[in-house]
């Protein structure tokens, strides 16, 4: 590779070059353009603003509605109504636009974003199918089959924004400005812990995230998008017919951001104009040329299977490398933010999965600044037991208190901000994040929420701190799976934890690793963190617990100083078997 | 003694990163080969590159004397190789019984006595035969995947930490049917962070240090010889 001059590389792969495209685009075509090629560019704004909302319902949020289409029809229908009823006209027509589509997902999204995947999708088409019912047969209001004409032009302030040129302009500033917020946002703390949300939702939940309020957010903030797309659709064709709400919208919407790609911005754009141009492309082929069309849109998700717009990073990285960093800011938590030690309390909690008690009249309590190990044979309930006090799973009879606080029937994440920390026996971390950023996420949670650079100091101070530093620039499925657990270790720290929760933290480290981990650990709760930690390696909680509990089929059958546990006879037999070497020093 | 599993000259990497570097080690019917080293030693790459999960340039890859390097991961299995995937993946919607009938191809006959035998093996696993497997515990789930690959009678298994996640008195018990599988003539490759336990059941060892082989040997002398390999795996 030849050597780029850093300055140069770093203005090629920053945002600048694809402005400068765009503004060159959109001066060329409002210069030279005819007045069809005119309507065409601008209806790309208005889809590539649809799609753009999408990119946060379905790409961010991973949520597969089928309304955002219906939701767009919603918007012009709004707005052609306003402006050619409401005496107030056609300056308010595209917030009232917007606003009503946001409405509508808020009222849809409130009962149905619970839903699991395909079942939501069922009932996002549903809501859809309803919009439309609605504009076909509610003649009174909107025309019926013949929809409604006349719509005028849009006027801003008192300034009327005639078709052509002005409108072109203004839709694409629209789009910008939408696409620089979403964009700042996405590139914050935010992104990252929608990713973790949309991957892996119990670990999000883990570290604070009110996954289910950010997907609410997410498909709000996209209708309003999809409203405001349509309100503009409505004043650049000057009629409005029941076609706008119809699913060739939707599905012309989704092609668009699989080809252009699911988050970033400037794939909405590219995907926006694909769809909208391409067709054109192919006219000269009169009755074939949707068949063209659909070979090309095919090819497209062939060549390029996360969107143009991954294929163009590609393209950028590796024309103008820069080098990767592997170092930066580290920054130790303010001293005064160590929270106060507390006890936690478990009483009397029951669980049962089916006919099997999986936790039977648990009652345990750890002091303040305590660490408590967990042991028992596989199935006798340890990791139901770390489900329960962290909120993952209800516990069907007794309480567990934090302090003197209750936990019961609180949503994970509310524990979390409570204070409660925990790594996964599996560890939960997206595949495709780094290392840093992965630990960074748990920040997201706090009040006030820090910025990305500032919450990435502190994230590379806990993973030297638990000894994986220098994997930080690495991305989370590129690791072993030992190292994972040890990055989960690192983003439960970062939650600044009250009680920490680890479940087989040692599991895929070697002898030495885990000895070195058990060091670490007990140097980091020395601040007066509360641990739980479940594990079969008795050497290594010896090493970093001062107690051990051993469960057997839901009940405790040993609880006491770790000599003491190991050698009961009930526990030998119930979990070392006849491996007495296990037991042995 | 055949060589049922023969790796020559294997080597992976993700990107500019060697995960694996011109590793070459057989393991004869009969016989465990231990496998250890440090995490992110190359253990797991090597041994998704042997059943075909990952791109992986090699000189020779063959079962039996048959050539692997060219076939696709069903084919290899087909071919005789059985493996058990770090991190337990079962099929969650299955039942236990299911979860290891769809690994037996054959009459249905022999295939219960096989799932039988496997149950035999699982005590835990036995009360659980009709259970969906996303309810079993994280260690059960672990021995359903070790179940599943038996039940296959590989005759070589490639196993990546078996001992994961389980109870000692589980380990202890998986670990000396491991030892009687290769007994009865299958080549047994055994991926393992518990070293002294792998040792302690293998004939062999190949000890992994930054994607080469960096000591390898009689697994008896292997364990005596503690500083060395402490050295390695640390």
């Amino acid at each position: 590779m030849s050597a780029v001059p850093a300055p140069f590389a770093v203005f090629m792969r920053g945002p600048a070059p694809l402005l400068i495209a765009a503004l060159a685009a959109v001066a060329w075509i409002a210069v030279v353009g005819d007045s069809y090629a005119l309507r065409l560019a601008t209806l790309a704004a208005t889809q590539a603003l649809l799609v753009l909302g999408y990119q946060l319902v379905f790409g961010h949020a991973g949520a597969l509605s089928l309304a955002q289409g219906a939701l767009f029809g919603l918007g012009a229908y709004v707005a052609a109504l306003l402006s050619l009823h409401a005496p107030w006209g056609v300056s308010l027509t595209l917030p009232a636009a917007a606003l009503s589509a946001m409405l509508v997902a808020a009222l849809v999204g409130a009962i149905v974003l619970r839903l699991e995947t395909h079942y939501f999708a069922l009932a996002t088409l549903a809501v859809a199918q309803l919009i439309h019912l609605a504009a076909v047969n509610w003649e009174m209001l909107t025309g019926g089959a013949n929809g409604l004409p006349g719509v005028p032009a849009l006027s801003l302030a008192g300034m009327t924004i005639t078709r052509g040129g002005p409108m072109l302009l203004l839709a694409w500033s629209l789009f910008a400005i939408a696409a620089w917020i979403v964009a700042r946002v996405m590139a914050g703390l935010t992104g990252l812990a929608l990713d973790l949300a949309r991957e892996h939702p119990p670990a999000a939940q883990s570290v604070g995230i009110d996954v289910a309020g950010l997907r609410f957010t997410a498909f709000v903030a996209g209708a309003g998008l999809a409203g405001l797309a349509g309100g503009l659709h409505a004043h650049v064709v000057g009629v409005v017919s029941p076609d706008v709400t119809d699913m060739p919208v939707m599905v012309g919407c989704l092609i668009a951001t699989v080809i252009g790609g699911r988050r970033a911005v400037i794939g909405a754009a590219l995907g926006a104009i694909l769809l909208t141009h391409a067709p054109e492309w192919f006219r000269f082929l009169e009755n074939r040329h949707l068949i063209a069309f659909g070979a090309l849109a095919l090819a497209m998700v062939i060549v390029a299977p996360d969107g143009l717009a991954d294929l163009l990073a590609t393209v950028r990285r590796r024309l103008w490398p820069l080098p990767e960093r592997t170092s930066g800011a580290v920054l130790a938590p303010p001293a005064g933010v160590a929270r106060r030690s507390v006890a936690l309390r478990v009483e009397h909690v029951g669980k049962a999965f089916g006919g099997v008690r999986a936790l039977d009249d648990v009652t345990m309590v750890l002091a303040p600044g305590e660490a408590v190990g967990v042991i028992g044979p596989n199935g006798s309930g340890k990791t139901t037991l770390l489900n329960v006090i962290t909120g993952i799973l209800p516990a069907e009879q007794g309480e567990v208190r934090l302090g003197t606080e209750s936990l019961r029937r609180r949503p994970a994440f509310t524990i979390a901000r409570l204070g409660v920390a925990r790594t996964f026996q599996h560890a939960e971390l997206s595949a495709a994040t780094s290392v840093l950023d992965a630990v960074a996420t748990a920040a997201f949670a706090r009040s006030p929420r820090p910025p990305r650079d500032v919450a990435g100091a502190e994230a590379r101070h806990w993973l030297l701190r638990v000894g994986v530093a220098d994997s930080a620039a690495l991305r989370c499925g590129a690791l072993p799976a030992g190292r994972r657990r040890l990055v989960e270790v690192a983003r439960a720290f970062m939650a600044r934890p009250r009680i920490l929760v680890l479940d087989e933290p040692g599991a895929g480290l070697s002898r030495a690793e885990r000895i070195e981990l058990a060091r670490r650990l007990r140097i980091l709760r020395g601040s007066g963190t509360t641990v739980l930690v479940v594990d079969h390696d008795i050497d290594f909680l010896a090493a970093c617990v001062d107690r051990l509990i051993c469960l057997e089929r839901g009940r405790i059958i040993a609880d006491g100083p770790i000599e003491t546990v190991r050698r009961d006879p009930h526990v030998r037999q119930a979990y070392f078997g006849r491996d007495d070497a296990a037991a042995e020093p | 003694m055949t060589e049922m599993l023969d790796i020559a000259g294997l080597s992976v990497s993700y990107g500019g990163a060697q995960a694996v570097d011109n590793v070459s080690l057989t393991v004869p019917g009969g016989r465990v080969v231990a496998l250890l080293g440090a995490n992110g030693a190359g253990k797991s790459s090597l041994l998704r590159a042997v059943i075909g999960l990952q791109a992986a340039v090699v000189d020779r890859l063959a079962i039996d004397g048959r050539d692997l390097a060219a076939l696709p991961p069903e084919r290899r299995a087909a071919a005789g190789l059985g493996y058990v995937p770090e991190g337990r993946r079962v099929f969650a919607g299955l039942t236990v019984r299911e979860n290891i009938e769809v690994a037996i191809d054959g009459a249905a006959g022999p295939r219960a006595a096989r799932v039988a035998d496997m149950l035999a093996l699982f005590p835990d696993l036995a009360a659980k035969a009709g259970e969906r497997a996303w309810r079993l515990s994280g260690g059960q789930q672990q021995m359903l995947a070790i179940a599943r690959a038996l039940a296959r009678r590989p005759r070589a298994l490639l196993l990546d930490e078996p001992s994961l996640g389980l109870a000692p008195q589980v380990a202890a018990a998986v670990f000396s049917r491991l030892r009687g599988i290769a007994d009865d003539g299958i080549a047994v490759l055994l991926a393992e962070q518990n070293a002294a336990r792998a040792l302690a059941i293998a004939d062999e060892a190949v000890v992994l240090a930054h994607g080469r082989v960096a000591l390898s040997g009689d697994a008896k002398q292997m364990s005596a010889d503690d500083d060395a390999l402490m050295a390695l795996l640390a």
